[in-house]
């Protein structure tokens, strides 16, 4: 049929039910932006293998520490959030792009509103993304998990997002020519708005440099967050657990609601189950963020909420796990030939397996045992690695000679290969972490008749070792069937015509005038009942849902409502109610130098493997001391509660300055089965002193009481004890003290030596001046 | 006076009232989706299947 005929043909298939008033009868003809597709495509190809060598080399360092190979930029704690940052926002944050570029459009029957927008979006989002791999291994970093990236980053996010993305995507969907959004777009509309509010409610912070010139040019990047301590710790989860929430899992359902039907050529096993996943998903996952602090210093109210919450996940995540593979009712049989569906298939079998998981580990009980282990490694793996990864990989092969325009994959069978490599590889992998979590949970717990500790820290890390390398064996088969993917792309685009084809598609622009079907009749008979009751089943016919659906505005405004009365539900009482947080007389700020290490403590990336936060349980207060309280960390901006324990808690860590120093400047000298790198560059850089007023005065910005002759006196008062330091480690050490003078590693110690004591000390008589800030530690004690 | 009696609240409740809220919007969408109409629904669910058939082609 010719474009004339076409043209002529009318037809509104598109508008939909019910016939609008007035349709116009003239089609409009356009062709879709896969240009733009196209290089999320490669983007996300790229930044996967990225992400996963990163991976890689830090899984090897735990087992091989030296692989850092001396250098401070590749510790494992500078690179881990490197490696986050680059699978969430690189290798998944490109692929839901790719998804969304290319079904929006598709769905929508519209070019994307802006080629602009979406360049600008594209090169924006790669800007972040080198910046992000360039400021983490420098140690510039917010210290807060999936957060870490610091504030000119942050607002560039913000820019990119909304600005570039969130504008190109919501005037798309008002100059459409469908009027019914089909459900991959609401979980689009989700994903857009609530990362949105989970970034910029998180985000919120005051740089150094609103407080002074630091002394070197990272300082300029440095900022504190408003929150601290608890509410810090419940900011922070709110957004962590969404991010998997709105970033990992709402963009990759609309991907499986619109791929999984194209790639096994049928619709959705049932729409209506589509509806109700999407909104009990969007209603209960924004209430599950506390489950992440159970046993903390956080109230046990919001941790069971969260807990309840998490359970109750369970019933949405297997509809949709349900309505995603029953989709392939009758085609079963294609899945053994097609790597495509392979992919599908066994992506959503892991987006079943992590979402019954998740919901497991946030049971209390589950938790006290899961909590800190390598078992939240290996479940957060079975979901980036089986859901995201192999829903990404379905795509992309599905996508591949449709943007290409070849008549199919280069090779077929390297395609199978790469399934089944990834496949095999998540086994290991999260077989070994399972193993390795469960072992070390039932290790840090285990207590002799007598009541003393069983096991020594570091025995529960030797049993690791070797489990490390196996997770490395999976790793690597995984990305082994990345690289051939890549191999596979890359010759298929070799295949490519040469220039690419752009077909011109016609369809009924919406019309100006479209009014709404009336509202149905109630299906009662007239007489006998009430007016309410024929309201109520008006009602209960949902064509005011349906509205909505039509109403991109409306809609996004309800999705708001449904996560921000989630959030503020628990975000209020967190912050305003007083027992939430008991103060503690003896808490007062830190002193200038021990803020300084503080913030060496937030740059080397330690919360990466140590917790700040003791259970109180039993077997923790005999391994690491008394249990932490909330009313300790009212000065930690950002809180450093940790999630992992690679190595022991350091709430009370408790030791001397000269083994503090001996151990940065090699563990193994202290431990000999550490996994834990040396620290020499903490032992020959010198303090940036300039900074440290700066510090201070931010600080007091936020709240911490310190007077203006503190703030004043700061680079002195820490000069001096730093220099009390250096002196007590010289004399211990037997090293000359021009070594050790003005040293890093000084802040760090003071800090480390500080953290978690206040509790211990008496509360001054309430006729006695308070307790200054850092007054314990102004004429520092020598070893403990 | 607000911020003081809030600060002073016990905290129990809300947890109450929040899984109150969860239930009825959940039973709300629940009707929505099961009450739709049949041709509806089916013509929703194939909108992805009929989005990318172009009727005219440009190949140069």
């Amino acid at each position: 049929m010719s474009q004339a005929e076409t043209a002529n043909a009318g037809g509104s298939a598109s508008e939909g039910s019910p016939q609008p008033a007035g349709a116009s009868p003239h089609l409009e003809q356009f062709t879709y932006d896969d240009g733009i597709v196209r290089m999320f495509t490669l983007a996300t190809l790229i930044w996967g293998i990225v992400a996963m060598l990163v991976g890689l080399l830090i899984a090897m360092q735990l087992a091989l520490p030296a692989l850092n190979l001396g250098l401070e930029w590749t510790t494992f704690g500078r690179l881990r959030p490197l490696h986050t940052n680059a699978a969430i926002f690189a290798f998944a944050g490109n692929a839901i792009f790719a998804a969304i570029y290319y079904s929006t459009q598709r769905l929508l029957k519209t070019r994307m509103w802006s080629d602009k927008l979406g360049r600008l979006h594209f090169w924006g989002w790669q800007l972040i993304i080198v910046s992000a791999a360039v400021t983490l291994p420098l140690g510039v970093t917010q210290g807060k998990e999936y957060a870490e990236l610091e504030w000119p980053i942050d607002l560039l996010i913000a820019i990119v997002w909304v600005g570039f993305f969130g504008v190109n995507f919501f005037m798309t969907l008002k100059v459409r020519r469908e009027r019914h959004m089909y459900v991959a777009i609401w979980f689009y509309i989700a994903t857009i708005v609530t990362v949105a509010l989970l970034h910029v409610f998180n985000n919120i912070w005051v740089p150094l440099v609103a407080a002074g010139q630091p002394g070197t040019a990272l300082g300029y990047l440095k900022s504190y967050p408003i929150y601290a301590g608890v509410q810090d710790a419940f900011m922070q989860w709110w957004y962590g657990h969404n991010a998997v929430a709105f970033f990992l899992t709402t963009p990759f359902l609309g991907l499986m609601y619109y791929f999984v039907p194209k790639a096994a050529n049928r619709p959705v096993f049932s729409y209506r189950l589509s509806i109700i996943h999407f909104w009990s998903l969007v209603f209960i996952y924004i209430w599950a963020g506390p489950h992440h602090l159970h046993y903390t210093a956080l109230p046990a109210w919001a941790s069971t909420l969260g807990m309840v919450f998490s359970l109750m996940l369970w019933m949405p995540s297997w509809g949709g796990m349900i309505n995603g593979l029953l989709t392939l009712r009758g085609a079963w049989y294609k899945v053994t030939a097609d790597p495509v569906l392979k992919f599908f298939v066994v992506g959503i079998t892991f987006y079943g397996m992590s979402t019954f998981e998740g919901p497991m580990l946030s049971i209390k009980s589950v938790n006290a045992l899961s909590h800190y282990t390598d078992w939240t490694i290996g479940h957060v793996h079975s979901g980036a690695l089986g859901w995201n990864g192999f829903m990404t990989f379905g795509m992309l092969y599905w996508l591949l000679p449709r943007l290409f325009q070849t008549k199919g994959l280069y090779s077929k069978k390297l395609a199978e290969w790469h399934f089944w490599l990834g496949t095999l590889g998540i086994l290991v992998y999260i077989v070994a972490m399972y193993i390795a979590g469960i072992k070390q949970g039932l290790d840090w717990r285990a207590i002799t008749p007598e009541g003393n500790l069983k096991i020594e820290f570091i025995e529960s890390v030797e049993y690791l070792i070797p489990l490390y390398y196996l997770r490395a064996v999976g790793g690597g088969m995984y990305l082994a069937g990345v690289l051939l993917g890549a191999f596979n792309v890359y010759k298929t685009w070799k295949m490519r015509p040469k220039t690419y084809a752009e077909p011109v598609h016609t369809a009924p622009p919406l019309s100006a005038d479209y009014t709404d079907a009336p509202a149905p009749k109630h299906r009662l008979s007239e007489h006998g009942h009430p007016e309410l009751a024929k309201k109520v089943d008006v009602w209960m016919q949902g064509h005011w849902h349906r509205r909505w659906e039509r109403l991109p505005l409306k809609f996004t405004v309800w999705v708001i409502v449904a996560v921000s009365v989630a959030s503020l539900f628990e975000i209020i009482p967190t912050f305003l109610i007083r027992s939430n947080v008991p103060t503690i007389a003896t808490v007062t700020p830190y002193s200038p130098l021990e803020l300084a290490g503080r913030d060496i403590y937030v740059r080397e990336g330690c919360y990466n493997c140590h917790s700040q936060m003791i259970r109180p349980m039993y077997a923790e207060k005999l391994r690491y001391g008394e249990y932490s309280k909330a009313g300790e960390f009212v000065y930690d901006r950002p809180f450093q509660w940790g999630s992992r324990r690679i190595g022991p808690d350091l709430h009370r860590v408790n030791k001397s300055y000269q083994w503090h120093h001996k151990h940065f400047e090699d563990p193994k000298l202290l431990v000999a089965k550490s996994i834990m790198p040396p620290y020499p560059h903490l032992l020959k850089r010198k303090i940036d002193w300039k900074s440290v007023p700066v510090r201070v005065r931010a600080a007091s910005y936020l709240g911490a009481p310190y007077t203006q002759e503190q703030i004043d006196d700061a680079m002195n008062n820490a000069k001096r004890q730093a220099q009390a330091i250096a002196e007590s480690i010289a004399k211990d050490r037997n090293k000359p003290i021009e070594e050790i003078q003005e040293t890093q590693v000084l802040a760090l110690i003071a800090y480390l030596d500080r953290v978690g004591k206040d509790i211990t000390r008496t509360p001054a008589a309430e006729d006695e001046k308070p307790a200054e800030p850092g007054t314990d530690n102004a004429e520092p004690q020598g070893a403990n | 006076m607000l911020r003081g009696v809030v600060e002073l609240m016990e905290a129990e409740w809300y947890a109450v009232v929040a899984l109150v809220l969860f239930v009825l919007a959940f039973v709300a969408i629940l009707l929505n989706a099961l009450l739709r109409r049949r041709s509806e629904v089916d013509r929703q669910a194939r909108l992805p299947l009929d989005d990318d058939t172009p009727q005219a082609n440009r190949t140069e």
